[in-house]
């Protein structure tokens, strides 16, 4: 196959870089759990979180479970996020391959959202509040993935707790993702992934509440020998989108210095990784400040750092 | 547990208040707040199946199913799931033994004791001749702006329009006295007393209340309520108070629901619980729902603690009261204060007990107390009974003296009344916002305080439509309450943004993922202004519990309100 001329590539990247119209539009907000659809780790944040179909990504590996095949040796990830008005995304999870054939992979993650600035109690119009009172949350997630038909498809599914804090109320519950990565063209990686499969949680006050199933369908074109991509994803549920983001990557120094920039339903995002190999290790570093359209376009940044030792 | 949802197949425990009987409860008596409105036959059906568990008799009072219907039809609320259970053998245990019984049954929302109610005034023995008198007008009127608001509605720069119902929440209302002539209407009986059209007023405390609000002098002298034209005010005697000035909440949301049915237009509740009733709290809902305005006094106590019940509920205007320094009163209580108004000094030092004699004083007594004057419904040869209020603190000439959170509370019943006669189309909300953007300063200073509110009540102030904007801060601000909002529950959280005059202002919801989840164009630009939100997105769909951030962006400025959603 022949990769396509770059400047299909700028091309699509421009058509996907258009501030979406769905964001400020539709006020369709308000599912459940929401804070689990914010984009985790750095490299993700500044592709507009269209990571569905990279498979040299720990933290696309918790977006989609069957890139957890793709894992060439033992990745350990951790992430902190400064998120606007008071809110932080933290994050740690591990990747590797069952054994040394490669054909399975496994993985395991704990991201943590949190108030960082309470909540003020209010019975009526008072000026003073009563009181104040926090929000946290957490999801654990554990998953398989394999390959087939000589490595061109992947298919993976991972199991996830929920558990929340509000006040003095909290929930628990569970789902399930499922993934499919294609290795499409030497220049072309396909991902889907059904997100939140069955997932309910339960609440202290005996509400029961159901969440979206996520349908994302993510594409990852490579030009220049591999030295720059442009990632594609789209992503709908049964009553929100659908929703398109996009993100460029351009390593200037091959294996060593990458830029990135993205889009996400009309919120733009820079960073910037570099990574190198150090005592056996090979380490990597991740910046991302991305504007928020939910706060004024004030910036809000994440940064990763992750570990791959070889297997 | 296990046991009962076994024995009734299908059942879900009942939500909401989850507490048995505590003193200060009435032991004869529960509120069942019902899913939805149960026939007949489920009625039957449910009394035969608790008669056996819980060993006792249940009758229902006052809101029985074909009065409820009617009500139905009139107004859409979910009042008509109230039913006042009365237990044929009174007890603690019997009260508990109903409320589980009733909680194990899928058809019912909430079970909950019912809380005692009672007048919030003299709590004291008050002295009559600590009274400012002002021939012609109130003492408690002079300063706050009401002789203004009079002259400017008798020059024609103020004018009233609509004809405006209040329904007077209380012990009754003396309908022979004189300077109510004609302005009360047939009203109905919830209390203990009497049978169910009798709304006279066997205490006193309410027809003190109803001439703060519309009373005329009568033979060339007396005094005025603060309602500047008598012959556009109608009130509606709603008695659930009983003659020592005690009550339950039951009957209080049952009352409610009564005066909205009638079409009352403010609701003056100057009584206090110490504790609230889902049932109350529905009721109150329901009204607001209905366009109706409700008013209450924070409540009293020496020394002052925090404001009762139904004052504390969001959707309830809480009146504190002022002494005559400006400075909230000895006996007023605090914490969810929306307003505060006149009310009398706390009079309890050196005095023993209220002193019957005439009304015409004119200033302070020797310890330089003052206190609020009023009707009492005790005139002419006319005497009500010998205990209560008004023997306690009335004479014969047909007026009273006295202090407390009761009496600041009409005085802003009155200028809801005017607001609402000047303009019916405002809701709730605009009245509350008006009142609280045009209140003066008090003792304590300009803005918010947990005493005394917003500020002092400035009938001048309120009515002038030229004046309806506070100096604008510096940047926006915005809260919302109740925070935590559970929308089964409150119905609504309110958002106070408060403007800066620059420019157009936009109010944003967004949940934890950045999603927007409402929007609204604020009406205003300057000053305080409330938006309401049903805990739904723009497509009508409820939103999960969890975080959620209202931003409030004027001018390139913002401020952000937390929001806990929390069903």
């Amino acid at each position: 196959m022949r990769a396509p001329p770059c400047c299909i590539l700028l091309g699509l990247a421009g058509l996907a870089l258009q501030p979406s119209p769905a964001w400020g539009a539709a006020q369709d907000g308000g599912q459940a759990v929401a804070w689990t659809r914010l984009a985790v780790g750095a490299r993700s944040a500044s592709l507009g979180q269209a990571i569905g179909a990279l498979d040299d990504d720990v933290f696309a590996a918790a977006e989609n479970p069957a890139l957890l095949a793709a894992q060439n040796g033992i990745n350990v990830a951790t992430q902190a996020g400064l998120l606007t008005d008071g809110r932080a995304l933290d994050y740690v999870g591990m990747a590797r391959p069952v054994d040394s054939s490669r054909d399975w992979g496994w993985g395991a993650d704990w991201t943590y959202y949190a108030d960082t600035t309470p909540y003020e109690r209010r019975a009526g119009n008072t000026a003073v509040p009563d009181g104040t009172f926090g929000a946290n949350a957490s999801v654990v997630e554990g998953g398989l993935g394999a390959w087939a038909w000589g490595r061109i498809l992947a298919l993976g599914g991972d199991f996830k707790l929920y558990g929340q804090n509000l006040d003095d109320a909290n929930s628990n519950g569970a789902g399930f993702d499922a993934g499919a990565y294609v290795r499409a063209a030497p220049w072309a990686d396909v991902g889907l992934v059904l997100q939140d499969l069955g997932a309910h949680v339960g609440w202290s006050t005996g509400e029961s509440e159901g969440m979206p199933t996520r349908l994302r369908l993510a594409g990852r074109f490579k030009a220049l020998d591999g030295r720059a991509s442009l990632s594609l994803e789209t992503w709908a549920e049964s009553d929100q989108g659908p929703h398109l983001s996009a993100g460029m990557e351009w390593w200037a120094l091959p294996g060593s210095l990458a830029f990135r920039a993205g889009d996400e339903d009309g919120q733009f995002s820079l960073g910037l990784g570099g990574q190198g190999r150090f005592w056996g290790t090979q380490i990597r570093l991740d910046y991302a400040a991305g504007t928020d359209a939910s706060a004024a376009d004030q910036l809000q940044q994440r940064v990763s750092l992750s570990f791959g030792f070889d297997l | 547990m296990a046991l009962i949802l076994a024995a009734c197949p299908g059942a879900s425990p009942a939500a909401g208040s989850s507490r048995g009987w505590k003193s200060g409860d009435a032991e004869d008596q529960v509120l069942v707040l019902w899913k939805s409105a149960p026939s007949r036959g489920d009625l039957d059906a449910e009394a035969a199946r608790l008669r056996q568990p819980a060993g006792r008799a249940l009758e229902l009072l006052h809101n029985d199913l074909d009065a409820a219907a009617a009500a139905r039809t009139l107004r859409d609320t979910p009042l008509i799931l109230l039913h006042h259970v009365r237990l044929a053998v009174p007890g603690p245990a019997a009260v508990d033994a109903a409320l589980a019984a009733y909680r194990s049954s899928g058809l019912v929302e909430s079970a909950e004791p019912d809380p005692a109610v009672h007048a919030a005034a003299c709590p004291y023995p008050m002295p009559l001749n600590a009274s400012l008198y002002v021939q012609g007008a109130q003492p408690g009127l002079t300063d706050t702006a009401w002789p203004q608001a009079m002259a400017a509605y008798c020059a024609g720069s103020i004018t009233l329009a609509s004809p405006v119902i209040v329904a007077v929440l209380d012990t009754g209302i003396e309908a022979g006295q004189p300077a109510l002539s004609g302005r009360v209407l047939a009203g109905s009986n919830f209390s203990n007393d009497g049978a169910p059209t009798a709304t006279g007023d066997d205490n006193g405390h309410g027809t003190f209340c109803a001439g703060l609000i519309a009373a005329e002098p009568s033979g060339g002298a007396g005094i005025y309520g603060a309602f500047l034209d008598p012959t556009l005010i109608k009130l509606l005697p709603v008695k659930v108070l009983d003659g020592c000035g005690s009550g339950d909440m039951g009957s209080l949301a049952s009352a409610v629901a009564y005066a909205v049915q009638q079409g009352a237009q403010v609701i003056s509740m100057s009584l206090e619980g110490s504790q609230g009733a889902d049932a109350l709290q529905a009721a109150i809902n329901a009204a607001r729902d209905a366009g109706v305005v409700m008013v209450a006094a924070a409540g009293n106590a020496i020394p002052p603690t925090t404001a009762g019940y139904p004052a504390s509920y969001a959707a309830v205007i809480s009146v504190a009261a002022l002494d005559h320094t400006g400075a909230p009163a000895g006996y007023s209580d605090f914490g969810k204060v929306d307003l505060s108004a006149p009310g009398g000094d706390n009079c309890s030092g050196p005095y023993t007990a209220c002193e019957a004699s005439g009304f015409s004083y004119s200033g302070p007594n020797p310890a330089g107390c003052y206190q609020i004057w009023s009707l009492s419904a005790v005139y002419g040869s006319h005497f009500c009974s010998p205990s209560g209020f008004h023997a306690a603190c009335g004479n014969s000439d047909g007026y009273a003296a006295g202090s407390g959170t009761s009496f600041a509370a009409p005085l802003v019943s009155a200028a809801a009344a005017l607001l609402l006669s000047q303009d019916p189309s405002l809701s709730p909300e605009a009245v509350q916002q008006r009142l609280m953007q045009s209140a003066a300063p008090t003792a304590l200073g300009a803005g918010f305080h947990s005493a005394t509110g917003w500020g002092k009540l400035d009938f001048h102030a309120a009515l002038n439509p030229a004046f309806h904007a506070k100096a604008a801060g510096p940047a926006p601000k915005v809260y919302n309450y109740p925070n935590p909002f559970r929308p089964n529950l409150d119905g609504r959280t309110t958002f106070s943004a408060e403007l800066t005059g620059q420019g157009a202002a936009t109010l944003d919801v967004f949940d934890a993922a950045g999603q927007l989840v409402r929007h609204w164009d604020l009406a205003g630009s300057a000053g305080m202004v409330l938006q309401d939100w049903d805990g739904r997105n723009g497509r009508g769909t409820l939103v999960a519990n969890g975080g959620y951030r209202a931003v409030l962006t004027q001018g390139g400025a913002r401020a952000v309100a937390k929001v806990a959603v929390l069903q």
